[in-house]
């Protein structure tokens, strides 16, 4: 399948379930929210090593936010319940609590919660106070700006992650433009995080290393410097390649993102040096969800 | 909506207690059944279509009409459906509700919502004493649930409440939220004397206290507190007059009563006397 003289492959991106939760963060201004969502998303590109992805889904007007003020909302995937709920409250901790002025919601109604407030409230140290209103339960911790407020649990949803694209070129700047241009088409969208500095990364691995104990190691396969040396995937010509991590609150949602990120790389095609786009994927034989590239760009 | 229409023929001579009628327990109940309904007038029993002229059917609607001053226990124990009654109510509307809605288009007598579990209560008019107060011989008052007072309320709203939201657009009578465990009580207007006497903890927000505040409340300052923000997003369809709030208007903050727990607070948007 070629489209704008771009080849898109006839192969899938490998998902995984995960579970995630929306955090919204308020501030008295979208300036600080951001930087207390900017911190609790730090260090979250991979469960591999930092026990969850995080990212900024989008800021969030005064008018649809709990308390009328600017605020953010976060998603965060980790891959079991339990995980995520300790990422959240030291996250939700070190981050927001510390961040001044801040309040923090949770952003998914659903039946199933993970505790917050009502373990955040013990640095109130006795002086705390909950309040609930319209069957919500909130807690006010004072600090020393005035209250932390934050809602005592936040709703929890069994989701996706790891959808995923690998862009391929000419060289590494315009692989860059590109994929920039997919992430801005990609972060229009809803119920997605791309969890990766820039919503992009350039290290894709695969499973296992020539050395004990590594989990993941470099993806030789893509790296053109090792073209010759490898099994390469990369044919002649193709001298940069990067990749876009999707995380979606559904299946429906990692397949829309990847499809507005296809999209939006046709767009650039083989003029903007894209020569072809790919997608990782471990066979079929680890994650549940198989996304294939031809059926969603059609 | 379907559901049954009670209209009272004439003012009643006594108290009647109605307790016992809500959408639920008439939702299987035919005309004639209805109607021979015994009910509480005074001391003795009358049936029901002696006092009502009765239409409409089974439906999660109840609506009562008439000079209704004099019925008692309208929606007690309610736990779902709707009960709207076009007249003033009399004593103990809502009380022990706990789920479903009960709307007063006129004023309501004492001991309104008293034990009240959830659901919500919407008074047009004013509200007498002891508003989401504890029923005769409870320990606690309300314990979860919504009152919405579009009028004044009397003495002692809040009272021993728990838990649950009681918002006042006008003025509140003496002693409100007297002897508080937890919960809000919300007051567009201004509090009589002793507000928050041997609370313990909870809320108590208002234009002003015109009589001051007990003296075992210490005053913690004017503060920017981002739960009002809160209360007042979450609240706003039911009480507009709380909207200033959502900007973050600084109240003046008492924390009491320190003859008790302690861990209650007054907020004033105007100067504690």
């Amino acid at each position: 399948m070629i489209v704008n003289g771009v080849v898109i492959e006839d192969t899938f991106a490998e998902a995984f379930g995960m579970r995630a939760t929306r955090l919204v963060i308020t501030a008295d201004s979208a300036a600080w929210a951001t930087r207390a969502a900017e911190s609790l998303t730090g260090f979250a590109t991979s469960v591999i090593g930092c026990g969850c992805e995080a990212g900024i889904e989008r800021l969030v007007a005064p008018a649809e936010t709990p308390d009328g003020r600017p605020g953010v909302s976060v998603l965060i995937f980790a891959v079991n319940s339990a995980e995520l709920a300790k990422q959240v409250l030291a996250r939700v901790g070190q981050s927001v609590l510390t961040t001044a002025g801040s309040a923090c919601y949770s952003g998914l109604d659903t039946p199933d919660t993970i505790p917050l407030g009502r373990s955040l409230r013990f640095f109130g140290d006795g002086f705390q106070a909950s309040k609930q209103i319209l069957g919500r339960r909130y807690w006010r911790v004072p600090v020393m700006d005035g209250e932390f407020l934050v809602e005592d649990s936040v709703g929890m949803v069994r989701a996706v992650g790891g959808g995923n694209l690998l862009i391929l070129g000419e060289s590494r700047a315009e692989v860059l433009a590109a994929s920039e241009h997919a992430v801005a088409a990609i972060r229009r969208l809803p119920n997605v995080i791309l969890p990766f500095p820039g919503g992009i990364v350039r290290s894709g691995s695969k499973v296992g290393a020539r050395y004990k104990g590594l989990p993941a190691s470099t993806n030789d396969a893509y790296c053109p410097s090792l073209k010759g040396v490898v099994a390469s995937r990369l044919e002649p010509g193709i001298e940069s390649v990067l990749e876009i991590v999707i995380d979606g609150l559904t299946e429906e949602d990692v397949a829309a993102a990847m499809r507005a990120g296809i999209l939006a790389l046709c767009e650039v095609g083989a003029a903007g040096g894209v020569r072809r786009i790919g997608a990782g994927n471990y066979g079929g034989k680890l994650g549940p969800f198989q996304f294939r590239l031809r059926e969603i760009a059609s | 909506m379907e559901g049954w229409k009670l209209t009272l023929r004439n003012r009643p001579p006594l108290p009647v207690e109605v307790g016992c009628l809500s959408p639920e327990t008439l939702a299987h109940a035919s005309a004639a059944k209805l109607e021979r309904i015994p009910l509480w007038l005074g001391r003795r029993t009358v049936a029901l279509a002696d006092l009502f002229r009765v239409e409409g059917g089974p439906g999660p609607l109840l609506v009562l009409a008439g000079a209704c001053e004099r019925l008692d226990g309208i929606g007690r124990g309610l736990v779902q459906g709707e009960i709207r009654v076009d007249a003033d109510a009399g004593y103990g509307t809502g009380a022990s509700q706990s789920g479903g809605s009960i709307h007063i288009t006129g004023s309501v007598g004492d001991h309104a919502a008293a034990g009240m579990r959830g659901g919500m209560l919407t008074i047009e008019g004013g509200a007498g004493s002891f508003l989401g107060g504890p029923p005769p011989g409870a320990r606690l008052g309300m314990r979860g649930g919504l009152v919405i007072v579009r009028g004044g309320a009397g003495p002692r709203a809040g009272e021993r409440m728990r838990r649950g939201t009681i918002l006042i657009t006008g003025d509140a009578g003496d002693c409100c939220g007297a002897r508080m465990v937890a919960g809000t009580v919300a007051v567009g207007g201004g509090l009589g004397a002793s507000p928050g006497l041997r609370m313990r903890r909870g809320t108590i927000l208002a234009s002003r206290a015109v009589q001051g505040i007990p003296d075992t409340f210490v005053q913690t300052g004017q503060t920017e507190l981002t739960i009002l923000s809160l209360l007042a997003c979450r609240l706003r369809h039911a009480a507009p007059w709380l909207a200033p709030l959502i900007t973050g208007r600084p109240m003046r903050r008492a924390s009491g009563d320190l003859a008790v727990d302690g861990r209650g607070e007054i907020l004033l948007s105007e100067p504690i006397a």
